[in-house]
């Protein structure tokens, strides 16, 4: 059965250079010489591409908070006007500048794909350490927070674990990775439908262990859990057929009907839809799903309609998009 | 209902969060909740995570009275309320008090991962260096004297090298 657990992989290198204050003490003169530097590697490793610089100062806030919303860049670097945002290796890797740390490096890719994205952040981090890092033999990597010292890697793998919310099962989940050096971070419990039944698995220690350690746990964590919601949803059909696929489908009748709808009932019935696709219930990609998830977002749907939208403007203008998406594919 | 963080737009969702095994509820406007969500993406509520680290540390630690970070000024009592050190220099100047917490945090103090380019090769020298002298002890041990005498040659080179 394909499925899509497993949504991205996600490696974030946090990095500094080992001449300046961190940013929280750097007047703009130093933020300006960060980004100088910064852009100064990157012009010498063609092979990453061209790259090019996109500073907050720049961005309305509308545009900032849609480049949050795309995961592209942190709420923290939309809040500060020094930071700046650049893109490579074809939209793989964005590396934020001027956020809490110098940099932080961060590739993404779809599905289970942990070593990949490693491999394209190192890329990214050998060019740029051109500009001389602050690093330590015994602390590693030195960054503002010590939580991140040591390799100053957090990876993550986003992962949607409907059937497991709904049987409860996602406590004893995270008191079993924990036990590892790993969190689950998610919004469960009653609110969970606020977030599409989506997690996010990722390492806690930084310092002590290496990437590839790391990215072992975390990539064997993922596959168990993984397989945990495979056998949740085979329970739930052997137990209930009918009233799955019916309650899946109902969600998919609303998205494909309704006249308004607010974020919360939107991301709840895209759970639906996407649980609904991977039991072959409905003939949908992924893709169209995950660009519906992006655009049907507040900033997003404000910039779609060159205008700020109340929230119940919001609500009509994500019912409209919604069914012009799923009806062009239905 | 007003969003209870932001204060200004509508309530629309309830938000539950899991944190310190209590859950915590609160309603949020659509923009707040988006924050929180990039939050728990980028694993940026570690803020929480370090106040608690800190707090544990009062016990037992060491003096840190007027201790001064002398790249940035930082003082480490600004550290301990922040949660965040001010330049690399910090590190140094805050060891004592900085060990505890990363042990703490991390279980063993001791960056096992990727190197810098240049320290890259050092250690590879180093590594190299230390098996070649193993091999030329061994080589002393069975009286092979010529053989100890052309890995002697060659440890020589590589420790001119790496100066």
């Amino acid at each position: 059965m394909e499925d899509t657990i497993a949504l991205s992989s996600r490696i974030r290198l946090a990095r500094n250079y080992e001449d300046f204050a961190f940013p929280s003490r750097m007047n703009q003169e130093l933020a300006q010489s960060v980004l100088d530097r910064t852009m100064q590697s990157l012009q010498a490793a063609p092979d990453l591409g061209v790259p090019h610089m996109v500073r907050m100062a720049d961005l309305s806030q509308l545009a900032r908070e849609e480049l949050v919303e795309q995961h592209r860049i942190s709420p923290e670097l939309a809040r500060r006007d020094e930071g700046a945002l650049v893109e490579l290796l074809e939209g793989s890797v964005y590396v934020m500048i001027n956020e809490e740390d110098h940099l932080r490096i961060q590739a993404i890719l779809p599905g289970l794909s942990l070593g990949e994205a490693l491999e394209k952040a190192n890329r990214t981090d050998d060019a740029l350490e051109r500009g001389g890092y602050a690093f330590d033999p015994r602390y590693g990597y030195l960054t503002a927070c010590p939580t991140n010292a040591g390799t100053g890697m957090r990876a993550s793998v986003m992962l949607h674990l409907p059937a497991l919310t709904l049987l409860s099962q996602i406590g004893p989940i995270i008191r079993s990775v924990s036990r590892i050096g790993l969190t689950v971070r998610g919004i469960y419990g009653e609110g969970s439908q606020a977030n599409g039944n989506m997690y996010q698995l990722s390492n806690q220690v930084t310092l002590g262990r290496n990437e590839s350690e790391i990215l072992h746990a975390l990539g064997e964590a993922a596959l168990q859990v993984m397989q945990r919601e495979r056998d949740a949803r085979k329970l739930m059909l052997e137990r209930n057929r009918i009233g799955l696929e019916d309650r899946l489908l109902r969600s998919y009748g609303i998205l494909s009907n309704a006249r308004k709808m607010s974020l919360r009932e939107f991301m709840q019935r895209m759970s639906d839809v996407r649980l609904a696709m991977d039991l072959s219930l409905l003939p949908l990609q992924a893709d169209t799903l995950d660009a519906l998830l992006l655009d049907a977002q507040p900033a997003a749907l404000q910039r779609r309609a060159g205008e700020e939208l109340s929230a119940e403007e919001q609500n009509v203008q994500r019912a409209n998009l919604v069914r012009e998406e799923l009806q062009a594919v239905g | 209902m007003l969003c209870e963080e932001c204060g200004i737009r509508e309530a629309n969702v309830r938000f539950t969060t899991i944190s310190g095994g209590k859950s915590y509820e609160k309603m949020l406007c659509a923009q707040c909740l988006a924050k929180h969500k990039q939050e728990l993406l980028d694993g940026i509520s570690l803020g929480d995570l370090m106040a608690g680290f800190l707090k544990e540390e009062q016990n037992g630690e060491a003096p840190a009275e007027g201790l001064r970070c002398p790249g940035c000024g930082m003082a480490y009592e600004e550290f301990k309320s922040k949660g965040r050190l001010g330049c690399a220099k910090c590190y140094k100047a805050f060891s004592a008090q900085l060990e505890p917490v990363l042990a703490r945090m991390h279980g063993r103090v001791r960056h096992a991962g990727k190197l810098p380019q240049s320290l890259r090769e050092k250690t590879i020298d180093q590594d190299r260096i230390r098996s070649l002298k193993e091999e030329m002890e061994k080589a002393v041990a069975v009286e092979d004297f010529e053989r100890a005498a052309s890995l002697r040659d060659q440890i020589k080179a590589l420790q001119k090298e790496a100066e």
